[in-house]
């Protein structure tokens, strides 16, 4: 009799172990899409009496693999933020289609020069002020381009932020779960959950992980910041804005804040950097390009003798500093006005024929005007840090979202769902509970039959 | 390497997204012409086209330039080439009325003649083009001579530039055509006026002086309408250099911007090739995931 039990006892321990490798290996099967799942895997061994038990589910996760991910996240994030933040400047800086700065400046000069072989030509005057508002329309279209980027930039940067605070949260509560969840109880699924959150962060953001013995991770920023530790998240705020540079703050859970001094990385990291460091640069070169233009343009002309006689007349609206230059450009309205005001003779005693000031205006094409730089080669600085910048991101986009699916490929490869091998594993668990349940059964015959000899 | 679900989905969204860009890029170009659409596909290049563009740009000033200089010039050469024939004439009418076959009678009627060419050569002198004194320099609304035939117009007249770093004068001043009292020289009117005082006199030896001057008038008209033609001759000389430099930067631009159709279709077709290539292995990775599931 203790025999038989002993056989229906084991019987029962294996059909619980088969049946807990059936339900495992359906649960693969049924995660085999889910994202960031990893697979798991029951371990059966033979205990001392003889009878199978199983070890607890073991889960196929590779911490290296994991912080490969996090690394490709973070910098394809980078480049793509900084490429995403670029691309609103580039159609006031194109000049490919003969619309952009480059050609306005050679039809400004052009104009000047038609005029300048007829002062008093009525005609060319209108002309020359057309080609002037042409030129100052360019610039303008050019700088605001550069500022709705960087507006835009702020704003992906304020709600980047946002999103990277809620998935911080996130992570945190998950890891307050994850601490009081046992393993056999579903603590896989919740890290894999969290990893999850974690690559969304890296896109967001550089983070370097510590992995704990209880499953928790440890989370800090660039430059070591503690953003979450333990189930307490940290909160970032974003500083700065309008003229003045972004920046991060952390808030920590006790209050205290700190000033994040590394660059975040991420796309966070690409959007500020597009935005205070690439998109500023531009912005400030055409911007000194624009108030050269204008003084020049304005000293030449102002001491210049207009058809009328008169003189001191602006060609261009005075710009008091060059910071916002660009944008400000326009004619003089007295220009506009009355184009006769416009100053052709250096000598007002040989009116209306001279046109000593057109000329001295036309020499500015290819006079150092702009901090040892023409104005037009000023311009192409000011276009090329953008395009360049921009050349650069997407060609580094592309490295970085090949290795990302690089290192994805091997975490999928390691820790993924192969329905294949879950139909084989389903089946070899599937015939071994058939053949637990018969001895079961047997075990159970042989004790009615000793029950009736009884 | 185990091969996943997970893995071969990603796989195959990857590789499905990266042909169809390829594709898209090339059929962009076919489409377009264009080698690239925007300056941060090359920068590089862009920059060299927009240099190409610069240089077409300057060169069509250029030939601005020329086409006003030489309307211009082609008006002072008509004019010049009158003013040339007039003093002709009265140098021959002045070497008949010295004959002796010339009576008071017959010089007193060349008289009147020498007055009529004169009253014409004075009005060449204040010609008028589009509303400007032709031969008053920059200062184009004042007559260049006045009743008694004092010049009040500009000797230095205006440059335009025709080429890189070089210009050229874009006038004549009656100086240069009717002479310059300031140099020495009798002015062309001033010899006609003596002519014609000489034969109301019935003076040879006056008419001879005058015949003389005549001639000086007649050698300083002919070297302006020399210096005109010369002029005119490197207007032309110029203009073509700026079209031959027009038609090389045009050539390198199109070098530079246009797609080598040949290559993108060649291209295109590859990348095509190889989108249905990989949406056709989708397809059939598909078909075996499915006969996987059904295991």
């Amino acid at each position: 009799m203790d025999s038989i039990k002993s056989l229906m006892g084991g019987a029962a321990n294996a059909i619980g172990a088969h049946k807990a490798s059936l339900a495992l290996t359906s649960k693969n099967i049924a995660n085999a899409n889910t994202e960031g799942y990893t697979r798991q895997r029951i371990t059966l061994m033979s205990s001392t009496l003889g009878n199978v038990t199983t070890r607890r589910a073991s889960s196929f996760r590779s911490a290296t693999i994991q912080r490969a991910i996090l690394g490709a996240q973070q910098s394809y994030g980078y480049q793509s933020g900084r490429l995403q933040s670029l691309q609103l400047a580039e159609p006031g800086l194109n000049d490919l289609d003969g619309s952009g700065v480059s050609a306005a400046l050679d039809n400004f000069f052009s104009a000047l020069s038609a005029l300048s072989n007829d002062p008093s030509d009525v005609n060319s005057r209108q002309s020359l002020l057309a080609q002037a508002q042409a030129l100052a329309g360019a610039v303008n279209v050019a700088a605001k381009g550069i500022e709705s980027a960087r507006n835009a930039a702020e704003q992906d940067a304020s709600l980047t932020v946002t999103a990277v605070n809620q998935i911080v949260l996130d992570i945190a509560a998950l890891n307050g779960q994850i601490d009081k969840t046992p393993v056999e109880m579903g603590q896989a699924e919740l890290i894999d959950q969290r990893d999850v959150l974690l690559n969304d962060l890296a896109q967001y953001m550089e983070v370097n992980t510590l992995d704990q013995d209880d499953g928790t991770v440890l989370v800090y920023a660039a430059g070591g910041q503690p953003l979450i530790l333990g189930d307490d998240a940290s909160q970032m705020t974003l500083t700065g804005g309008g003229n003045a540079a972004l920046g991060l703050a952390i808030q920590k859970p006790d209050g205290g804040v700190i000033t994040m001094s590394d660059p975040p990385g991420g796309s966070l990291g690409g959007i500020i950097e597009a935005r205070d460091d690439t998109l500023r640069t531009s912005l400030d070169e055409l911007d000194q390009m624009a108030f050269s233009l204008a003084s020049q343009v304005n000293t030449i002309h102002s001491a210049g003798t207009a058809l009328d006689g008169t003189t001191g007349h602006n060609f261009f609206a005075p710009l008091a500093t060059a910071a916002g230059a660009a944008e400000a450009l326009s004619v003089d309205d007295g220009i506009k006005s009355d184009p006769l005001l416009i100053a052709s003779a250096g000598d007002p005693t040989l009116l209306p024929g001279d046109n000593q000031v057109l000329k001295d205006i036309i020499a500015l094409q290819s006079t150092a005007v702009v901090g040892g730089k023409t104005l037009y080669e000023s311009y192409d600085i000011a276009s090329s840090t953008v395009t360049l910048a921009m050349n650069d991101a997407s060609s580094q986009m592309r490295a970085s979202q090949a290795r990302l699916s690089e290192v994805t490929a091997m975490r999928d490869s390691r820790s993924a769902v192969s329905i294949a091998e879950e139909m084989v594993e389903l089946n070899a668990s599937e015939r071994a509970f058939d053949a637990v349940s018969r001895v079961f059964d047997t075990a159970d015959k042989l004790y009615d039959t000793l029950l009736q000899m009884v | 390497m185990r091969v996943t679900e997970a893995l071969v989905y990603n796989r195959m969204g990857r590789n499905n997204t990266l042909s169809r860009q390829r594709l898209d890029k090339t059929s962009l170009q076919l489409m377009t012409g264009r080698s690239i659409e925007r300056p941060s596909d090359d920068p590089l290049l862009a920059s060299r086209i927009e240099q190409a563009n610069r240089g077409m740009r300057r060169t069509d000033r250029f030939r601005e330039n020329i086409a006003q200089t030489d309307t211009h010039y082609r008006n002072l050469e008509s004019t010049v080439a009158t003013v040339v024939d007039q003093l002709s004439e009265l140098s021959e009418l002045a070497i008949s009325m010295v004959s002796g076959a010339m009576n008071a009678d017959n010089k007193s009627y060349a008289a009147e003649q020498v007055t009529n060419i004169l009253q014409s050569m004075r009005a060449l002198g204040n010609m008028k083009y589009d509303g400007k004194y032709i031969f008053s320099g920059r200062l184009e609304t004042t007559p260049a001579y006045d009743d008694l035939g004092n010049y009040q117009g500009d000797a230095i007249g205006r440059t335009t530039e025709v080429t890189d770093g070089y210009s050229i004068q874009t006038d004549m001043s009656g100086l240069e055509v009717f002479g310059d009292p300031g140099a020495g020289a009798t002015t062309a009117f001033q010899a006609a006026e003596n002519l014609r005082t000489g034969l109301l006199a019935n003076d040879n030896t006056q008419i001879l002086a005058a015949l003389d001057e005549l001639q000086a008038a007649h050698k300083t008209a002919t070297g302006a309408w020399s210096v005109i033609g010369y002029r005119l001759s490197e207007l032309q000389q110029y203009d073509g250099i700026n079209d031959d430099q027009k038609i090389n930067y045009a050539e390198q631009e199109a070098d530079l911007v246009g797609a080598d159709y040949a290559k993108a279709a060649s291209e295109m077709q590859f990348a095509e090739t190889v989108y249905q290539a990989s949406l056709a292995t989708s397809s059939r990775l598909m078909e075996i995931l499915k006969m996987e599931a059904r295991l």
